[in-house]
């Protein structure tokens, strides 16, 4: 089932196309990611949109090959054009270390709170690189700069636990820019960080794209977030793609029932909003996936083949949607 | 008055370096004089990024923690000179609900136990019948089926579980109900649920608020006015519906240019605030203003004296001599 069929003419950097992630319970067969395809170009901002549980982290952790154990992963996903999904774990390590970078939602833990913040950058960087020690450090100073840590040549021997979540943040992203990889996959970067920071953090991932040409791949659940920087957008639900196209196209024109619920859903800053308008129910549980689509249990328009037939993917790289009700008129 | 906070001051000692021994006078002021008046029927939202002294004013409310100097008076009565007893009856007119649903539920007592248990422990002479009947009304207040009233909090969604605890603190029929975070841990669709019901129990019971949340859009849709915090002090307080446009303080601008709008065309054209840095630590002491560090217009008299919280307008108080109306904000569409 392919989505999204392409317009431009450039190769896309990651093709992820009918992905199936599943995991093995005692309680059964847990369908994480059920069917989902989407691609990045390079230098692109495709931000993956969810709830908890709707398949977006899985979706991350699959594509570097960091599945839990229990985890399997159908489907294909093409890096550059060559398939990695089933890629032997020392040439996973090596697409990980040097072309996909991710950065996860809790700087804190990611770090190891024994080792000074030099250590940890270096170790990285001359543990397969032909790299001095000194050189590296260099290298991980200019990074350090580059994230606007004020005095980085003194800092950079400081341990984890004297700095700030956002700066910790932004230690996290030097780190996984070191190798200058072409993706950046930011699971939830900002959740943890206060407002203020926040907005640092999207000016930096700006100014990183411009910089570097990096793509980013943003996991959220922000909407605001998803403004602020993307420049395309793939909704989540239930494990499926329920709707994806440039930024601009699905937030002034939401075509999927989900979409509009939950832009309705958000107190916005900007505007004096009446009632916000909820969804009834609760996320589907993703050990319990229903037939047809899977927000027909709490979409307002359904109709019987909703609850029967899991709709199709129809539009184009700019716009597309997963409706039957849309799909008909 | 409901409620009223004078000058309250929280401070805690905090752990000396181990050169300077474990008891060093090392003190951090989590608040710092801060004083508000909460009416009948009233929200008041608290907004301010972590560090700001919401959750410990929360704390100190409710005696959770000791207030250094200053008054908290509950109609008409001084919370710091009553005895426990006294304290104990006045907390059943105060509930707290908190942010992480699951972590605040026993985990071994079923959802009706807990429900039940301020019933129990404020009014000690009401028969098990009566409390049954209690619980079933106030789950089906919240939206909750009274059916599930045998099962453990574990079988529950995190909204299902913020729904269990707004029951716990409306089940003794509370005058004032202290919201901290309460749906920052929510997904998005299952957080207006939860606004729309604290605001419709709000309507029905005529319960006051006090909404603490480091998300401004949040708590401008749910409060009626909001107090603007920094580092234990308050920098601004206004009515809600002024919050847009009349709002002037350099950190409230920034709180408000800080949350992005979900509509990439707006959000291109906003102006991204200017903000220097991360918020100083909380134990350097500052002399003048908290907020002159990071501020866009500090000038060097900002850091010499404390500036006052002043009425400019009618319900409109201010911290800053020197900050101008801002140009009248945009608003989408």
């Amino acid at each position: 089932m392919h989505s999204t069929p392409r317009t431009g003419t450039e190769e896309p950097l990651l093709s992820i196309c009918d992905l199936r992630v599943t995991f093995g319970t005692p309680e059964g067969q847990v369908v994480a990611v059920d069917g989902a395809s989407l691609d990045i170009h390079p230098g692109e901002v495709l931000a993956v949109v969810g709830e908890s549980g709707s398949g977006k982290s899985q979706t991350a952790l699959a594509v570097t090959g960091l599945l839990a154990r229990n985890g399997t992963s159908e489907g294909s996903i093409l890096w550059k054009g060559g398939e990695i999904l089933g890629l032997p774990e020392h040439q996973l390590a090596r697409l990980r270390s040097e072309e996909i970078a991710m950065v996860f939602q809790n700087p804190m833990t990611c770090l190891n709170p024994y080792l000074r913040i030099s250590t940890q950058m270096i170790e990285g960087m001359t543990m397969n690189r032909k790299m001095t020690r000194t050189q590296a450090r260099s290298a991980c100073i200019d990074m350090l700069e580059t994230v606007q840590i004020a005095d980085a040549a003194n800092r950079i021997d400081r341990y984890p636990h004297e700095f700030s979540g956002g700066m910790l943040q932004r230690i996290m992203i030097a780190m996984s820019l070191l190798r200058r990889p072409r993706l950046l996959i930011a699971d939830e970067p900002t959740t943890a960080l206060d407002v203020t920071v926040q907005m640092q953090i999207v000016q930096l991932l700006k100014h990183i794209r411009r910089k570097y040409g990096t793509a980013i791949m943003l996991i959220t659940h922000d909407l605001g977030l998803v403004a602020s920087i993307s420049d395309r957008i793939s909704i989540m639900y239930s494990g499926q793609i329920m709707e994806s196209g440039l930024a601009e196209n699905v937030f002034s024109n939401p075509r999927h029932p989900y979409t509009r619920a939950l832009l309705d859903a958000i107190p916005r800053i900007d505007q004096n909003d009446g009632e916000l308008r909820d969804i009834a129910g609760e996320p589907p549980d993703p050990a319990s996936r229903t037939s047809g689509c899977p927000f027909h249990l709490r979409c307002g328009y359904r109709i019987a083949s909703c609850i029967e037939n899991r709709p199709d993917t129809l539009g184009s790289r700019e716009h597309a949607h997963a409706c039957h009700l849309s799909n008909e008129t | 008055m409901l409620l009223q906070i004078e000058n309250v001051t929280v401070e805690f000692s905090l752990p000396g370096s181990p050169a300077r021994g474990r008891h060093s006078k090392n003190r951090l002021t989590a608040l710092a004089g801060v004083s508000f008046a909460l009416a009948e029927r009233e929200t008041l939202g608290i907004v301010g990024e972590s560090g700001s002294g919401k959750t410990t004013l929360a704390r100190a409310i409710v005696g959770m923690v000791p207030v250094q100097e200053g008054r908290i008076v509950w109609m008409g009565s001084d919370l710091s000179s009553t005895n426990q007893d006294s304290r104990r009856r006045i907390r059943k007119d105060m509930t707290m609900i908190f942010q992480n649903p699951l972590a605040s539920l026993n985990p071994r007592m079923t959802i009706g136990q807990i429900i039940a248990e301020p019933c129990q422990i404020h009014e000690p002479g009401v028969s098990k019948t009566e409390i049954r009947r209690r619980v079933a009304e106030t789950m089906e207040w919240v939206g909750l089926a009274p059916a599930l009233a045998n099962r453990y909090p574990h079988e529950f969604s995190g909204g299902q579980c913020q729904r269990i605890g707004i029951a716990r603190a409306l089940i003794a029929r509370p005058r004032l109900i202290i919201c901290d975070e309460p749906v920052a841990a929510l997904d998005v669709s299952i957080r207006a649920q939860i606004v729309n019901l604290l605001k419709q129990l709000q309507d029905e019971f005529g319960i006051s608020m006090i909404m603490i949340s480091h998300d401004l859009s949040v708590i401008r849709h749910v409060s009626h006015r909001i107090m603007v915090m920094y580092l234990g002090h308050v920098m601004e307080v206004i009515p809600s519906r002024h919050l847009l446009q009349k709002s002037c303080h350099p950190y409230t601008r920034t709180l408000i240019e800080s949350v992005p709008v979900p509509d990439p065309k707006i959000q291109k054209t906003r102006e991204l605030p200017v903000i220097k840095s991360d918020p100083p630590l909380m134990n350097t002491p500052a002399s003048g203003c908290r907020f002159a560090t990071r501020c866009p217009i500090a000038r060097d008299s900002c850091s010499d004296s404390q500036t006052a919280l002043l009425e400019v307008e009618s319900g409109h108080w201010l911290a800053c001599p020197y900050c101008e109306l801002p140009p009248e904000f945009e608003s989408g569409n």
